[in-house]
């Protein structure tokens, strides 16, 4: 299994970054100075109107509330060195109530990106009810999706044609069951899925890590207990 | 912001500059000889906060120069609370036959320069390593090697001292300067035009760095708006800005 204490995750607001490993620095003119990184992949969680750009990879962005994550993932060549991050503001988009079109870095065509919320955010509306959810938009090259759900018995995927892993930690069966059926049924794809576990749940965080070609997505209450993971629940979906 | 770290400003006229200005490009002036440096430090008056003026004879130059002519050009520099020295350099490629002229005017310039933490904007043609000792010797803490086309293994020395070597946007068609910037980390790189100066078929100008951004983003494979971020970061950092 997987060693979480190999994610990094850092909190940046205002002209300050707070991250779970040392050596990170925000300096002028918002420019994060990132060093003895734990692992290849970071999680920024910022402002929702903010952005985070690194040398590297853009797996995802998600948006929940005010708040923003972005996975960042680099390569090889990179370790060991100073990884340098620019703050700006973001290109963010408010299309609907509680949803939001993130406009940059999208290999969506923005037709497609509309149909698609708007097919979906009905959806997600009459399934949540209440609460604000985050909109993810998938980037351009599937290949570097991190969110593709890859059938466990198969080995197939589920969604798009990757080679990834999808696994979700949420601590109420109902929830995790209407997903399910949800993803069953082909009328959500993993991003919205995302998203609504967010709007559900209702946490004010949700931490995404991954591992070699394995994604977790989980709140933070999961992130603390994962080490007991027997008091939670670890669930894995299944194509059937 | 756009940065171009090594124009020759002075050849441009007044409404030109002032259109590089509103293009939101932060231009360093460097000279050529005695009378542009003159230039420059108007230039510098006129746009202050917009445009850094650098003196300085150019080792295509020097022939004509002495290293009284030096001393003075640094002094004027020091009273006028000037910042930046250049162009200057050496040349062995097109000038070679200067050569040991080019050297006591460059030894000149770092030595009456000592002490008062210039910005050195360097030309540097087949004498990249030469040029980077004598920096090391004379103590310059603050060094661009403008066009950098030199060695990939003098890269990291240029790294470990803090110097930055400038991108132009001759990379757009000379390989040697793009392999560079496949070489080289972009913690290093500033971006520069040499206008108007002409190179082959591209007539230099600080509207190109638009198209050497696209070049570095697509090289490196990180997005436009960080390869803006980082040079004017890198740039602020020299400029001490
Ligand atoms: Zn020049």
């Amino acid at each position: 299994m997987h060693d979480l204490a190999g994610y990094d995750i850092c909190i940046v607001n205002d002209n300050r970054v707070k991250c779970n490993m040392n050596g990170a620095k925000y300096i002028t003119d918002g420019i994060l100075v990132l060093e003895k990184l734990s692992s290849y992949n970071i999680l920024f969680v910022v402002s929702a109107t903010d952005n985070i750009i690194c040398p590297g990879k853009n797996f995802q962005e998600l948006v929940w509330g005010k708040d923003k994550g972005f996975l960042w993932s680099f390569p090889d060549f990179l370790q060991g060195k100073k990884i340098y991050c620019v703050h700006t503001k973001a290109y963010m988009r408010k299309f609907d109530d509680n949803l939001y079109i993130l406009e940059n870095n999208t290999g969506s065509k923005e037709q497609d990106v509309l149909q698609n919320i708007s097919y979906y955010s009905s959806i997600i509306k009459s399934l949540l009810g209440r609460s604000a959810c985050m909109f993810f938009i998938p980037f351009l090259e599937p290949q570097y999706s991190m969110l593709t759900i890859l059938s466990s018995s198969t080995g197939k995927p589920l969604s798009y044609a990757t080679q990834n892993f999808l696994r979700l930690f949420i601590s109420d069966t109902d929830i995790v069951k209407k997903l399910t059926d949800l993803i069953m049924s082909g009328l959500l794809s993993h991003h919205i899925i995302v998203s609504i576990i967010k709007g559900i749940i209702g946490y004010s965080k949700i931490n995404v890590f991954t591992s070699g070609n394995e994604l977790f997505i989980g709140t933070e209450r999961f992130d603390l207990t994962y080490k007991k993971l027997g008091k939670g629940r670890e669930i894995i979906i299944h194509d059937h | 912001m756009i940065i171009d770290m090594h124009c020759h400003t002075h050849e441009y006229d007044e409404k030109t500059i002032i259109e590089f200005i509103n293009n939101k490009i932060f231009i360093v002036s460097v000279a050529d000889d005695p009378s542009t440096s003159i230039k420059n430090i108007e230039i510098g008056e006129r746009f202050k906060g917009k445009i850094i003026p650098c003196v300085g004879i150019h080792p295509w130059e020097i022939t004509k120069y002495n290293i009284n002519d030096v001393y003075k050009l640094v002094g004027l520099a020091i009273e006028n609370n000037i910042k930046c020295i250049g162009e200057v350099g050496l040349d062995r490629l097109f000038v070679a036959k200067t050569i040991s002229k080019q050297n006591e005017i460059l030894k000149a310039f770092l030595e009456a320069s000592r002490s008062h933490d210039f910005i050195y904007n360097l030309h540097t043609p087949r004498t990249w390593r030469e040029v980077f000792e004598l920096l090391i010797k004379y103590d310059v803490k603050r060094a661009y090697f403008h066009w950098y086309t030199g060695p990939a293994d003098l890269l990291k020395d240029i790294e470990s001292m803090g110097y930055f070597i400038g991108i132009n946007p001759a990379a757009l068609i000379q390989e040697k300067h793009k392999r560079i910037i496949e070489k080289a980390p972009l913690e290093i790189m500033i971006t520069e035009s040499d206008g108007p100066y002409k190179y082959k078929s591209l007539r230099l100008n600080p509207f190109l760095i638009e198209k050497t951004i696209e070049l570095i983003s697509s090289i490196k494979d990180v997005e436009r708006e960080y390869v803006v971020r980082m040079i004017e970061f890198n740039a602020k950092k020299i400029l001490n800005i």
